[in-house]
This record gives structure tokens, C-alpha cells and sequence, in this order.
């Protein structure tokens, strides 16, 4: 018999596709990020990190390094070696490999596909286009940012070196359209997304699903704890105002966010990229429905082809794109959350007062620790009240449950939605809630394991700000000033 | 409760389906509406040929026809009638998601609808299904020989006629959804060959987009057991890992024949579901098919009573047992699950069995009344009081307008497990 899972689990392998400057890379890491939170182990081959791990700093990305094929060529040294560790990793125990590369002919698809088939590995391509020089300037200011191919080079000069290696390669791309593949093609950062032989099965749906939410992120995250209560707030159900303390506390955040957000300049590349010449390298539409199944293409192809829309539509389409493009750039600075609890609503009413749009949501409510929550500050009186309970939760903290309560993966599971909402947002986020659940999205964010979380601490003298940093995050740790570490009670804490 | 998928609850959405008709919309629309309504999400569906058959009940494809002027009329205040009903329910009774089910086949037409909802800020997410397959065609217009109610009574060639040139009515006005509509879509092409999806706005239009790319509509059928009579069950406790009682044995070697003969020389295949305690995998050990055991398909986790009988939990824990009793659906054993729990974790589970043709599960009592409450539409205050008898196979038939149930008996003696409210059963010993 197979062994009991969630659901039915296989090894599969996501293969991305498409030209450089397209956004594989971040989503090959968030697609990761996603798998490992659902308890998959995942992990992204980076064939540029072999690359420059084979063949040096120095080595000069040229179209002669990606066109020769022969099986002695740099490039095919290169992929091998990438192609045997992703085989390894199965070997290893490894469930999802997400082999992060240009994958840019068919024969290199088939390739790849017929290796991984032979393994029973099941493959799914993920084609990245970009037919907008808006979200194309976007990712190519990340890689000036941050790729190692270019750092220190954040200039006029490197950005027209980075298009003019796309045009070279741009002529040698083929697009997905091969029969019988199962490929899902995301257009414009997720903005449009055509699954081709489908269904996909269960993980990889869940997948599709995360794409579907999934956007790249180009403001902070930040996390801040609710303010402190007047008393210990030992009902769970007890829903009380902010302390004299706490009030300053949400006066201190709220003078800080508001000074940091305003100074923050997001890191971009100094020169301004000229969207015209972008446009050049970006993906033509037609490429968004190539399919094998020519009547598919039929039935959908004259509806997006973008000089009938266009003529259809008049100027009015005109000013609509201009406007979602703007959009971009003129989002609001800052957006907070709360959890329906008062303390965390007071905690926000500065900030709100300063004319923050605040939401409120239901789901961010801290985790219920059930009939232990009297007990919860109380290492002690916890101890003699639920002695077996309180062995149990120190061996696992993360998927323990104190009865009636809830354990952090429940909180986890509940969050889902939440997440996919922090995925879809653009601007910064201010989150302001209970510990416990700062630590399942902050653990989330950063791709930690389920022994780290429980241990996370969010003490009050400090915002935790996470910056997305080209492929990665960038934590920062804004000091309060005057604000003590303990600034409150909170649950559920243990002061061990 | 609906607060597990949905976050925002002010946030209401119009699912407006799009396409000729035979193209499964209302199978769509129909299964839609339980999976959110199982999931405890509010969700209703608008039917515009239902509002339209109050004025013409059966009309010939003349009707449809885009020169018949009072065809026209008559539709097109179907339609409103239709919106305005859906947009009362939407804030009225506090309505989450609503199916405008028609074929809102031009443009025009879907103009008018993305402007009516956004006047009331409801989003409005376009579901339109395209198909090409004659096979798959042949099948939704087969159903609708028997099934609909423009139909009913009708010689079946003559119905399937009439339908046909129903469809050729509407193909001549006929309009794919463009993105230069501007509104949120979703195009399903052959049952979820190729999906395309265009601006979805949130996480709960994404979940709809999902499940519906999961449906096919082969026929199929599923197979439901509980596993043989337990230990436990005999003694009246509850969870545990217990072994099957000589008269559960019994049960598990007469299912492979019970289960041959019910389907009646059918080959198609058929994989086995268990959960991955002892006695499903008892009761299934002896069925000649491929097996998996699912963890997801474990009994209702009854937390610190697990292995306690009714009467010792009353005894021990007196508040909880009426609590539970009180709303058995919510109620969370203590350091255990509620049926709301269960249902999330099968969530999984029902994907996968969208997907799936022929399925046997051998599963628990709980376990089996929320997959059972699934595909029978069994609302959230009831499924856990269904009966479900242990020693019987049930075998449903999902089909366009509904799933179709038998239950066989194998005809074993077993204890009864069943406990209505209130009710604490005595041990079997």
C-alpha cells in the first residue's frame, strides 16, 4: 500500500521557462516557499548559480555561451551538473525540485522531460512572459539590484547590457507550444495565466492556485505586537482596551512607521529605463495562447490580439492601461491590518487618525490556547493545571494543541487566505496582531520550519520590517524608542 | 464560520457563467453551490431559464431565436427578474457567493451584468465554458433529454432536435469573453483541457477557479463503507486503533462479492481508499484492487475521550456532552477535532475525488458523513447526525443534476452506532 499523506503524493519537478528578465527566479523561490509551508519538501535549482559556481565571477554571459549545444560546450557542463543534483535530491528523499533555467527550445524541454519521465518524475512547465515594459522595468531593476551578475553595476551601461543580451536571445526562443505538455504560461506577473493540458492533479493545482494569488512583492512587510492591556487577560474571550502604556506604545509605533515609510526610498536601480527600448525585448502577445490544439488557439487568440482590442475599444482602452500602469508606481505608501481584538484597533488609531486606510480582519485573531489560556502566562500554575498537556506541547510545540484550543498549524491552515492576501499586495504592510500570530506569518515569509516558529520572539521595543530584496528578504529591526521589550502581556507567551 | 476561506465577508462575489447551452453550465452551477455551501460558505444559484419558464414552459427553438422579437422580451425580463432576485438574496439574507447561471452569450448582455453588480459593489467573475469535443456535447444533451424540464414528456429524438437547433440559435450571436471586456474570467475549454484565467481579484475567486478546474463529467461511480464492526465498537468507545470483531472479518471477506455484484460486470477501474487505522485496512484487505490509505481519511479525532464510551464522557465530562449535543457540527473535542475540522482536512480529499472516475472508500462513521454530506448536500446541522449503518455499501452516482444513491446490505449482524440527540447508547457485551 501507498503511505498515508494529505494527499496523494509523487515526485514531480517545475520546470521553468522563459527569457531572462522575466521573474523565474522570485518565483521559483516563492513557489518554494508555498511548498515547503504546505509541508512539502521542496527546493529551486538555480542553473545561473551553477554557472557562476563552474565557471567564475568573471565568466561573460555571451549568445555564443547559450546557443552551443555540443555535449562538450560549457553550457551543456553546466546543466548536467544541475540536472544530477536535481536527480539527487530525489534520490535524497526530495519531493518537488524546481529547476530554474531559461528552457528556451523544445529540444531542451524534451530533453529534460524525457530524463525526468524515466524516473516517473512528474513535470510541469511554468512559462514566465512579460508582454508589458512597465513589469519588465520591474524585474530588470531588481536583477541591477541584486543578481550577481551585475552588482556594482547599477548603471545606464548595465541595464543596456542586460537588454541587449534578451534581443540576442529573443530570436532563439521558442515558446511552449509542443503537444501534450502540461504547462501552465503566466502573463504579466499573474495579471493573466492559460493552463494547457490540464487538470494538473492535486499538489500541483494548489500550485496554480498559489500563482493565481501570487504577485511580486515591491513594499516592506512590517510586524508590530498589539499594545499592552490594563490587566492580564486571562479570559480568552476578554476584550480589553490598552493601558496608559499601551496607549504610548501605539503613539511611538505610529510616529516611527510613519517617519520610516516616508524616508524610505525602495532600492531601485538609479537609471531610468526607457520603456520603448523595453518594449522591444519584451514577449508578443501570440506567444500567451500557443498551443498544440490549433482550434484552442481559434477560439481565444482574436480576443487579446491587442490592435483589435484596441480599434474596438478606442481611446478608452487607452487611458485604462495607462492608468493600471501607473497604478504601480502611485500605490498608497502604507496599509495597516489589525486583528478584530480592541487592543490591536487602538493600537492602530494613531496611525489611522493620520489618515492610514486600516483594515481590520477576523482572521488574524491570536491562537486560542483553549482551556489553558488562564494559565498561559503562568509556567507554573500551567504546569499543575495540565501537566501531561504541558509535557506534550514542549515536545512539539508547533503541532501541539492544548485542549480546545488551537495549535500554530491551525493557526497556519487558517491563515491561508491571509497569505495568499500578503501575496497580492503591493504596497508596504503594517501587521498588527498578537505574537502568535506574527510568528506563523513572519515563519511563512521567511521559510522557516516548524521548530522555529514557536520560538520566534516579537518583543515590543522594535517593528520588524521584511524587504523584499530581489530574490530574497532583507530583515530589519526598527528600534521603538522608549518602549520597554516587555511592553505588555501577551498571549500565549511562556515567560520560561 | 465561513471565515476559513473567506476573509473578508464583505466582499461578495457573482459568479455569471457564460456559454452555449449543453456546455455543462448548470452541472457547473449545481456543484459550485454545494462545495461552497459545504464548505459553510453562503452560496445560492439564479437559474434564468427557470424565471423565464414561468412565462413560456416549453417553448420550441423558435423561441431562441435572435429575430423572434417577443422571444427577446420575454428573455431578457427573465434575466432581470433573475438579477434582482440575486442581488436581494446577496444583501437581504446575507448571501456570499451567487450564480448567475445563463448563457449570457453577447457581450451586451455581460455589460449590463459586470455594471449591475458593481453598482452594488458585488464583483462579478465570468465562468465561461467552451467546448469542442462532440462526445462531451453529445453527453450534457443527452441529460437534457431527460432532465430538463423544457422537455419533460417529449418524444427523446425530438428533444435532442429541437435542443440543437436551440444551440445553433444562440451560436449566431454567440461572443467569447474578450479581455478588453474588462471584467475578472475564467474560460474552461473541454473540461479543464485548457483553463485561461484573467485578473482574478481575490483568494476565495481563486478557490472557486480551482475547484472548478478540478470537475470532469465522465460517469462514474463511488463507493462508500464503513469499516467492519470494531472492538470498540462493541464496547461502545470511541477512536482508538481497535481490530475488526469476528463478525467485521465476516463483512470484509463478503465485501469483494458484494461489491462484484453490484457493479454488474462493469470493468472500469477502481482504486481503494483507506484511512490508516487497523480496521479499514482490515475490511478492505481482501478487495482485489490497488490501494491507498490517506491519512486525511482517519476517524474524527474525539481528543482526551478518545477510548471513553457516551456514558463515561457524560460522567467525566457532563458539560461537554450536551455542549456537543448542542451543535454537534462546531464542537471541538477537547485536544480534538469538530466535524467542521474534519470537513477542511477532507477538503483535499473531495479535490481528488473530483478528479478521480471509480472509487471505493472504507472509512469511519464521521469520516463518511461529511463526504457523504458532500455529494448529497446535506446541510452542516444535520450531517452529523446522518445514519450511516456499518455492514452496508453505498454506492452514489453523481450525475448532472444531483448524485444518485443505493445502499446494499451485506446482511451481517452488527451493533448499531448510531446515537440521536440526546441519546447514550449502552455497551454491546
Amino acid at each position: 500500500m501507498m503511505s498515508g499523506h494529505l494527499y496523494a503524493k509523487g515526485k514531480m519537478c517545475i520546470v521553468m521557462s522563459g527569457l531572462p528578465g522575466r521573474g523565474k527566479t522570485n518565483r521559483s523561490e516563492r513557489i518554494k516557499r508555498y511548498m515547503n509551508w504546505l509541508g512539502v519538501k521542496a527546493r529551486v535549482f538555480h542553473l545561473a548559480d551553477y554557472r557562476r559556481a563552474m565557471l567564475g565571477p568573471g565568466f561573460k554571459l555571451t549568445l555564443e555561451y547559450h546557443l552551443n549545444n555540443s555535449p562538450d560546450s560549457p553550457r551543456e557542463h553546466v546543466k548536467t551538473e544541475c540536472v544530477n543534483d536535481i536527480m539527487q535530491f530525489y534520490a535524497d528523499g526530495g519531493e518537488v525540485a524546481i529547476y530554474d533555467a531559461i528552457n528556451g527550445t523544445i529540444a531542451e524541454r524534451n530533453s529534460i522531460r524525457d530524463i525526468l519521465s524515466s524516473k516517473d518524475i512528474q513535470c510541469l512547465f511554468v512559462e514566465s512572459l512579460v508582454t508589458d515594459a512597465a513589469v519588465l522595468a520591474r524585474n530588470i531593476s531588481e536583477v541591477g539590484v541584486t543578481s550577481p551578475d551585475y552588482i556594482g553595476r547599477n548603471s545606464k551601461e548595465s541595464f543596456e547590457h542586460y537588454v541587449k543580451y534578451i534581443e540576442s536571445l529573443m530570436e532563439h526562443y521558442e515558446p511552449i507550444t509542443e503537444e501534450g505538455l502540461q504547462c501552465i504560461k503566466l502573463v504579466n506577473d499573474g495579471e493573466q495565466c492559460v493552463v494547457n493540458n490540464g487538470p494538473l492533479g492535486y499538489l500541483l493545482n494548489r500550485v496554480l492556485m498559489f500563482l493565481l494569488n501570487s504577485r511580486r512583492r515591491s513594499g516592506s512587510l512590517f510586524f508590530a505586537r498589539a499594545g499592552a492591556v490594563e490587566f492580564q487577560d486571562s479570559n480568552f474571550n476578554g476584550d480589553l482596551d490598552l493601558s496608559p502604556r499601551g496607549q504610548m506604545y501605539a503613539a511611538t509605533l505610529s510616529n516611527t512607521v510613519m517617519g520610516y515609510v516616508s524616508s524610505k526610498q525602495i532600492d531601485r536601480m538609479d537609471y531610468k529605463m526607457d520603456l520603448a527600448k523595453l518594449k522591444t525585448v519584451a514577449d508578443h502577445r501570440s506567444l500567451v495562447f500557443a498551443s498544440a490544439a490549433p482550434s484552442a488557439v481559434q477560439s481565444v487568440v482574436p480576443s487579446v490580439v491587442p490592435s483589435r482590442q484596441h480599434s474596438r475599444q478606442g481611446s478608452r482602452s487607452h487611458s485604462r492601461s495607462g492608468s493600471r500602469r501607473q497604478s504601480l508606481s502611485n500605490e498608497p505608501p502604507l496599509l495597516i491590518w489589525t486583528s478584530t481584538r480592541r487592543r490591536s484597533e487602538q493600537t492602530s488609531k494613531p496611525l489611522r487618525d493620520a489618515g492610514v486606510p486600516v483594515i481590520s480582519k477576523s482572521l488574524l485573531s491570536q491562537l486560542n490556547p483553549g482551556d489553558a489560556a488562564p494559565y498561559i502566562h503562568n509556567k507554573a500554575a500551567l504546569m499543575e493545571h495540565f501537566p501531561s498537556e504541558y509535557e506534550a506541547y514542549l515536545k512539539d510545540q508547533y503541532h501541539y494543541r492544548f485542549p480546545r484550543g488551537e495549535s500554530y498549524q491551525d493557526v497556519a491552515v487558517r491563515l491561508e487566505p491571509i497569505m495568499m492576501e500578503i501575496e497580492r499586495t503591493q504596497t508596504n504592510l503594517l501587521v498588527i496582531c498578537q505574537e502568535s500570530v506574527l510568528k506563523v506569518l513572519y515563519g511563512y515569509i521567511m521559510g522557516l520550519t516548524s521548530e522555529e516558529i514557536p520560538n520566534l520572539e516579537f518583543p515590543y521595543d522594535q517593528i520588524v520590517e521584511v524587504m523584499p530584496h530581489g530574490y530574497s528578504n532583507l530583515v530589519v529591526h526598527i528600534p521603538l524608542a522608549g518602549v520597554a521589550p516587555d511592553g505588555g502581556v501577551d498571549l500565549p507567551r511562556f515567560t520560561n | 464560520m465561513s471565515w476559513y476561506i473567506a476573509s473578508d465577508p464583505a466582499n461578495k462575489i457573482c459568479v455569471v457563467m457564460v456559454g452555449l447551452p449543453g456546455r455543462g453550465k448548470s452541472f457547473m452551477t449545481q456543484k459550485l453551490v454545494r462545495y461552497m455551501s459545504w464548505q459553510s460558505i453562503k452560496a445560492k444559484s439564479f437559474n434564468v431559464g427557470s424565471y423565464r419558464r414561468m412565462v413560456t414552459l416549453q417553448p420550441n427553438a423558435e423561441f431562441f431565436s435572435n429575430d423572434n422579437v417577443l422571444g427577446k422580451k420575454l428573455r431578457k425580463e427573465a434575466a432581470h427578474a433573475a438579477m434582482v432576485d440575486l442581488l436581494n438574496w446577496l444583501f437581504e439574507e446575507d448571501g456570499r457567493v451567487a450564480v448567475y447561471d445563463a448563457t449570457n452569450s453577447t457581450r451586451e448582455r455581460r455589460q449590463w451584468i459586470k455594471e449591475t453588480l458593481e453598482e452594488f459593489h458585488v464583483h462579478p467573475l465570468f465562468v465561461e465554458t467552451i467546448c469542442d469535443d462532440k462526445d462531451v456535447i453529445l453527453h450534457t444533451v443527452a441529460d437534457v433529454k431527460t432532465d430538463s424540464p423544457d422537455y419533460a414528456g417529449m418524444d427523446p429524438q425530438k428533444a435532442i432536435d429541437d435542443f440543437m437547433k436551440r444551440i445553433d440559435a444562440y451560436k449566431s450571436i454567440y461572443e467569447t469573453i474578450s479581455s478588453s471586456e474588462r471584467v475578472s474570467y475564467v474560460k474552461i475549454k473541454n473540461i479543464g483541457t485548457q483553463v485561461v484565467v484573467h485578473h482574478i481579484k481575490s483568494y476565495l475567486e481563486s478557490h472557486i477557479v480551482y475547484y472548478l478546474m478540478n470537475l470532469h463529467i465522465k460517469p462514474r461511480r463511488l463507493w462508500l463503507s464503513r469499516h467492519g464492526e470494531s472492538q470498540f465498537n462493541l464496547t461502545g468507545q470511541l477512536g482508538g486503533d481497535a481490530d475488526l470483531t469476528d463478525r467485521g472479518m465476516l463483512y470484509a471477506q463478503k465485501l469483494p462479492s458484494l461489491l462484484k455484484a453490484a457493479l454488474n460486470g462493469e470493468d472500469a477501474p477502481l482504486t481503494v481508499w483507506t484511512s490508516t487505522l487497523q480496521r479499514t485496512q482490515q475490511t478492505a484487505q481482501y478487495l482485489p484492487y490497488p490501494k491507498i490509505q490517506w491519512k486525511a481519511l482517519d476517524e474524527l479525532d474525539a481528543g482526551v475521550c478518545d477510548g471513553l464510551t457516551y456514558e463515561e464522557i457524560k460522567n467525566k465530562y457532563p458539560e461537554d456532552f450536551y455542549n456537543r449535543d448542542e451543535n454537534k457540527f462546531e464542537y471541538r473535542y477537547r485536544g480534538g477535532e469538530s466535524y467542521y475540522d474534519v470537513t477542511t482536512r477532507l477538503d483535499p480529499i473531495i479535490m481528488e475525488l473530483e478528479r478521480q472516475e471509480n472509487i471505493m472508500i472504507v472509512t469511519h462513521q464521521a469520516v463518511l458523513r461529511c463526504i457523504y454530506a458532500y455529494f448529497m448536500n446535506v446541510p452542516p446541522e444535520s450531517s452529523p447526525w446522518l445514519d450511516v449503518p456499518l455492514h452496508t455499501l453505498i454506492c452514489l452516482q453523481p450525475g448532472a443534476r444531483g448524485t444518485v444513491e443505493t445502499r446494499i446490505s451485506a446482511n451481517i449482524p452488527a451493533v448499531s452506532t448510531f446515537r440521536s440527540k440526546g441519546e447514550i447508547p449502552k455497551a454491546n457485551v
